[in-house]
């Protein structure tokens, strides 16, 4: 519409700043993911990773997290769910790393290694366990695997590719079987 | 709302479409100056969509909106009052010790007497106002008292809804 006519309408005036203070609140809401996904790379860089890694990385997850809160839907319910199960593979790692190293049968592995297998683990169980509430539940286990995964690799890249490709296929394998066995609730949003 | 609150912006221009009706005859019976309405229904409208993300789906859609108009009502006519106070404008006293029906009645009955005087001349509007606070200008007494005269009776006849409202 002519600003002109928006500007001489009271109607369409009111009904053109009530859509952008809209958009203004929903790009409040991803504050708190922001928030969030700042306080993952801040971890991630005391467990000594590169500052550009750990930046790079927070900071796409930061976008991500923020753009499924703006548009909202599906993936944006999928946003705090997917976060907080990203928070056992990014701390599993910085838990176990005192540790060092554990042998078994002749050879010697890194415990982040583990840590981050089984945080995989667990971020994938949790986020099965939420997405089966969901109507489109795999677009909610896609859109909070992604996170889940993005603040993983904060965490995970201290055990190097090995831990990374290991906590993204124990996400997937321990989600996706709980989703495909579990009967879709009758009141599933 | 719950799926305007969830992102779902093909929701909006239903909501505000059926809203908007609603919130502005709302403020208009609150405020006796229709683009003080206005103004109203608009804020409450724009804190209504900023906040409704936050949206309880337990609550009344409507009663949050209408609370949220209210608010606005209160909050531009206290700011008026002010406004009105700090520019020196004559006040139309109320009595603050009358009850509440009938404070209200003397509230909306200083807003018909701003609403009309706003409609007189600027020359009209002064003498009207000299009159209540019982001031005379320096010189010609009698020109004085004749345009006085003249400007009351235009004052009366928009209050009475006269030939002369038009």
């Amino acid at each position: 519409m002519h600003d002109s006519r928006i500007a001489e309408d009271p109607k369409e005036r009111a009904r053109l700043l009530a859509r952008r203070a809209y958009e203004r609140g929903r790009l409040r809401l991803g504050l708190l993911p922001a928030l969030l996904t700042l306080l993952f790379t801040l971890i991630s860089l005391s467990l000594g990773r590169e500052p550009l890694y750990s930046g790079a990385i927070g900071l796409g997850l930061a976008a991500i997290a923020v753009l499924f809160t703006y548009r909202g839907g599906i993936p944006g319910r999928a946003v705090l769910p997917g976060l907080v199960a990203g928070m056992p593979p990014l701390l599993f790692p910085w838990a176990l790393r005192s540790v060092g190293h554990y042998c078994t049968s002749g050879s010697c592995h890194s415990l982040c290694l583990l840590g981050c297998v089984s945080g995989g683990l667990v971020a994938g169980f949790l986020l099965g366990k939420w997405a089966t509430n969901q109507s489109a539940r795999y677009t909610f286990l896609a859109s909070g695997g992604i996170l889940a995964t993005g603040a993983g690799l904060l965490g995970c890249t201290m055990a190097g590719a090995a831990g990374m490709v290991g906590m993204s296929a124990a996400l997937v394998l321990s989600s996706v079987p709980i989703l495909m066995l579990s009967p879709t609730p009758s009141g599933a949003r | 709302m719950i799926r305007l609150a969830d992102g779902d912006r093909t929701a909006f221009d239903p909501i505000f479409t059926a809203l908007w009706p609603l919130v502005l005859r709302f403020s208009e019976r609150f405020l006796a100056d229709p683009r003080d309405a206005e103004d109203a229904a608009q804020t409450a409208l724009i804190k209504l969509f900023s906040h409704i993300s936050d949206f309880d789906p337990e609550r009344d859609a409507l009663a949050w909106a209408l609370g949220i108009a209210a608010y606005e009502c209160k909050t531009l006519r206290k700011k008026k009052q002010r406004r009105r106070e700090t520019a020196g404008e004559v006040p139309i006293e109320a009595d603050e010790r009358a009850g509440p029906e009938s404070l209200a009645s003397q509230r909306e009955t200083e807003a018909i007497v701003r609403e009309i005087l706003s409609t007189l001349s600027e020359k009209d509007r002064e003498l009207v106002l000299m009159h209540m606070e019982d001031r005379r200008p320096p010189g010609d007494d009698a020109t004085f008292r004749k345009r006085l005269s003249r400007a009351l009776r235009r004052f009366k006849l928009n209050f009475t809804g006269g030939p002369n409202d038009a």
